[in-house]
């Protein structure tokens, strides 16, 4: 009696447990395809494996997706599975049927089994989040009455909850990810390089003016050390910036000369700051590359335009000086000199036409910068001697001049030249000038002039100051005058080589100036022999 | 000391309570992870007048389903197994022990009164709380104080003594009891509910449903019948037996983390939710 009771219990038990661990198969089946769906970043992706899952445990027809639109408060069919394509699932539950379902939030046949036209079974799977409602699984099945059980019904409200944390988890890393686009677009906006680097010095952000600005080649930067992509003297800074922004929390901006592209050299402005997480604790460095270059241009610019305040100020006085002297001898002749002084009137009168010279000079460079400046300065082409201009230019010279020689040598037989002859003698005048009055007295000035298969060319060079070696390159630029105010006091607008500069340049020609302070200047120009 | 006190005394009586042999069939077959839809509508379809009340149930505004259930089947799976396991097991239990004696002191409609509210209570509470399966602590305040119909119907003479010893001492009934028999209806309606193999999360939560922080396993089951079982009376609907508003328990209270402002917006559903759940006393007829 006892041995039967207790064979009856074990094989209760035995059953039970069987039972059981048949349900724990199953459950961890489910678990493991739930944390499929959990994986997905894609919303199709999800709807697929939550369809696959569903379908193992329900074989349904066919199934789709409803999801709530917050906006418009209204449901769309969001995915279907089993459907012939672009038809939509028919016979939708009535709306208020659907509220009420969302409401219990577990799975629910609407279809009564009995009712016997009834060919289908139509059942809603609500899937709800954390806080609200996100939609439903509409679901249909071939009338077959036995598939609802507490089993499926379990399994299922689990499926859809883990869909529901996948939808939502979907939801929150969208969010991240435009959150990142906007902060990626801000980074890209900013004109300075910046880059983010952690603790290990992997760069985490970068943006593209870093890589335009340092000239990197590297394609895929962000998780590389910043060892690995920079060079030199940059790499070496940016090294010791980092290595100081961390142990003292901050960091001096300090300069590098570096050349990111051949033939292209520019100083890099390199400055850091940590960066923290919302704990306030260092998470890593970053580092803001700007390019001074761009400051030098700036530089440029405020000079030009002190110099164009200088020239303002030089030219009245470059004006007044032989107008004030036309008018002390024109007053002098007037008043002073006798009619019959003959001598002293010449003299005077010679004065005054060189002082007029002087001024025709300074009145054309005004006007020939102008004309360079509005773009009226055209350029009238005859075919010339370049050996016959020079020596007509300096006999104007030599007539005048007592205490410097000029030199002149010509290699070569023509030296014919097909350019604007006045031009070209402006040119010579200017460049001869400019030596002469740079020439102390005993200088000698000398031209020559060389000819080439398609060129002639032609120095002037001088024994005079010469030009400091920091300021030679500027020569060319309009307004300038070499700063010479210890040396001599020496007259100019300081418009005569920038002219000159252009027009051998406006002729296709080009221009260099050499010069050792204290021994002395070569100007050199050459011209093309046949017009272009 | 006690439980073997409640043990002995109840062995004393020849029949225990049963549960009706359907509503105790379909119970366990709702359990049952495999039982399918309509073998449960079967098992329900064997007692006629539990498969109208089933019915009637199903329909009543307490579930608001927008749609007529015609079948048993489809009242299953409509409302689900949770609910159909409740709709059984409140029907059958109410309709076994609502015949009323005419007792001025435990007047069985308004005993139930008391039940249902402290259900649809525990329900609210468990929603608000986001516990799942709040379904099953709506049958847990049910039936809190299952064990006072026991103790009326088998010991009546005792239970009228410990009912006027409530009142005139001014002491809750479950003192009043604990006097008289050395036990109270909290654990012989556990036993019970044991005995007809309800869940047994079910069964600790009204044992310890006014101690509730003294067991650990349903501490906050048993905490939610416990505050419940206290605002039925702030409420005033029903009845209990005795007119002693019970000591709320702090730590239960503490543990459900609700404060006025939050029982007061719960207050009105609450009420609105009962009107609509007279369905379960099964006189829904008699205020129609
Ligand atoms: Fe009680
Ligand atoms: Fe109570």
């Amino acid at each position: 009696m006892k041995k039967e009771r207790l064979k009856e219990n074990h094989q209760f038990l035995a059953k039970t447990i069987s039972g059981l661990t048949d349900h724990i198969d199953l459950f961890e089946t489910v678990q493991d395809l739930s944390r499929k769906i959990i994986s997905q970043f894609d919303r199709k992706k999800i709807f697929q494996t939550f369809s696959q899952i569903v379908k193992e445990v329900v074989a349904y027809k066919y199934a789709a997706i409803f999801l709530f639109d917050k906006t418009d408060k209204s449901f769309f069919e969001a995915y279907n599975t089993g459907i012939p394509k672009n038809r939509l699932i028919k016979h939708l539950p009535e709306e208020k049927v659907i509220t009420w379902v969302m409401y219990q939030g577990r799975w629910t046949v609407i279809t009564d089994f009995e009712d016997k036209k009834a060919t289908k079974i139509y059942s809603i799977l609500p899937i709800v989040g954390r806080e609200q409602s996100l939609g439903f699984m509409y679901i249909v099945t071939d009338n077959d009455e036995s598939f609802y059980n507490r089993k499926f019904t379990s399994i299922l409200g689990f499926v859809a909850s883990q869909t529901a944390i996948a939808l939502e988890n979907l939801r929150l890393y969208d969010k991240i990810k435009s959150s990142q686009a906007y902060l990626q677009n801000m980074v890209e906006s900013i004109s300075n390089g910046i880059m983010a680097i952690d603790m290990e010095g992997k760069v985490t952000l970068i943006n593209r003016n870093t890589t335009a600005i340092l000239g990197i080649k590297t394609r895929q930067i962000i998780g590389r050390h910043y060892m690995d992509f920079l060079k030199g003297g940059l790499k070496k800074e940016v090294n010791k910036i980092h290595k100081e922004i961390q142990s003292k929390g901050y960091a001096v901006e300090s300069m590098v000369s570096y050349r990111p592209y051949k033939e292209v050299q520019i100083t890099v402005g390199i400055t850091a700051s940590l960066l923290t997480d919302q704990n306030k604790e260092t998470i890593g460095t970053i580092v803001v590359f700007r390019n001074m270059s761009a400051s030098t241009e700036i530089k440029r610019l405020t000079r030009l335009d002190k110099m164009k305040s200088e020239f303002v100020s030089n030219a009245s006085h470059e004006l007044r000086t032989p107008l004030s002297i036309i008018k002390s001898y024109t007053e002098a002749l007037l008043t002073q000199v006798e009619h019959e002084d003959i001598e002293t009137r010449e003299h005077f009168l010679s004065v005054i036409d060189s002082e007029t010279d002087h001024l025709t000079g300074i009145v054309s460079n005004f006007l020939d910068v102008s004309r360079i400046e509005s773009g009226t300065y055209g350029l009238d082409y005859s075919q010339f001697s370049l050996k016959e201009l020079v020596n007509s230019v300096i006999v104007r010279f030599k007539a005048k001049l007592t205490n410097i020689d000029i030199f002149t040598d010509f290699k070569g037989d023509t030296h014919v030249l097909d350019a604007d002859e006045d031009k070209i003698r402006e040119v010579l005048i200017n460049l001869i000038a400019n030596s002469v009055k740079f020439s102390p007295t005993g200088g000698i000035v000398s031209i020559t002039v060389l000819e080439r298969d398609k060129s002639v060319i032609c120095s002037i060079s001088d024994t005079g100051i010469g030009i400091p070696k920091d300021q030679l390159p500027f020569i060319f630029d309009k307004f300038f005058r070499v700063d010479n105010s210890d040396t001599y006091e020496i007259e100019g607008t300081g418009l005569g080589l920038s002219i000159v500069k252009h027009i051998v340049e406006s002729h296709g020609g080009s221009m260099v100036a050499e010069s050792i302070l204290g021994k002395g200047s070569v100007f050199t120009f050459s011209l093309p022999k046949k017009r272009r | 000391m006690e439980n073997e006190k409640l043990k002995e005394r109840l062995s004393s009586i020849k029949s225990l309570p049963t549960l009706p042999v359907v509503a105790s069939n379909v119970i366990q077959l709702t359990q049952n992870p495999d039982s399918t839809a309509p073998e449960i509508a079967d098992a329900i379809s064997q007692d006629q007048s539990l498969s109208s009340k089933v019915l009637m149930t199903a329909n009543s505004a307490y579930y608001g389903f927008p749609g007529k259930i015609n079948t048993i089947n489809y009242a299953i799976v409509v409302l689900g197994l949770n609910n159909i396991k409740n709709i059984v097991l409140s029907t059958s239990i109410m309709e076994r022990f609502s015949e009323s004696d005419d007792d001025f002191l435990f007047d069985r409609k308004q005993f139930w009164q008391h039940s249902l509210l402290c259900g649809i209570i525990s329900k609210k509470i468990s929603e608000h709380m986001g516990i799942k399966n709040f379904e099953e602590m709506f049958m847990c305040g049910l039936l809190h104080d299952f064990g006072k119909v026991v103790l009326d119907t088998y010991f009546h003479e005792e239970f009228v003594q410990a009912l006027e010893m409530a009142k005139t001492q001014e002491i809750p009934i479950k003192d009043a009891e604990y006097k008289i028999f050395g036990f109270n209806h909290s654990g012989v309606g556990a036993l019970l509910l044991k005995r007809w193999s309800l869940p047994p999360s079910m069964v600790k939560s009204v044992e310890f449903h006014h101690k509730p922080d003294e067991k650990k396993s349903v501490k906050r089951t048993a905490s939610i019948v416990h505050v419940a079982d206290y605002l039925c009376r702030r409420i005033g609907i029903g009845s209990g037996g005795d007119d002693v508003t019970p000591t709320l328990n702090k730590k239960a209270w503490n543990l459900l983390e609700l404060n006025a402002e939050i029982i007061k917006k719960m207050t009105i559903p609450i009420i609105q939710e009962f009107k609509s759940a007279t369905g379960f006393l099964g006189n829904e007829k008699d205020s129609e």
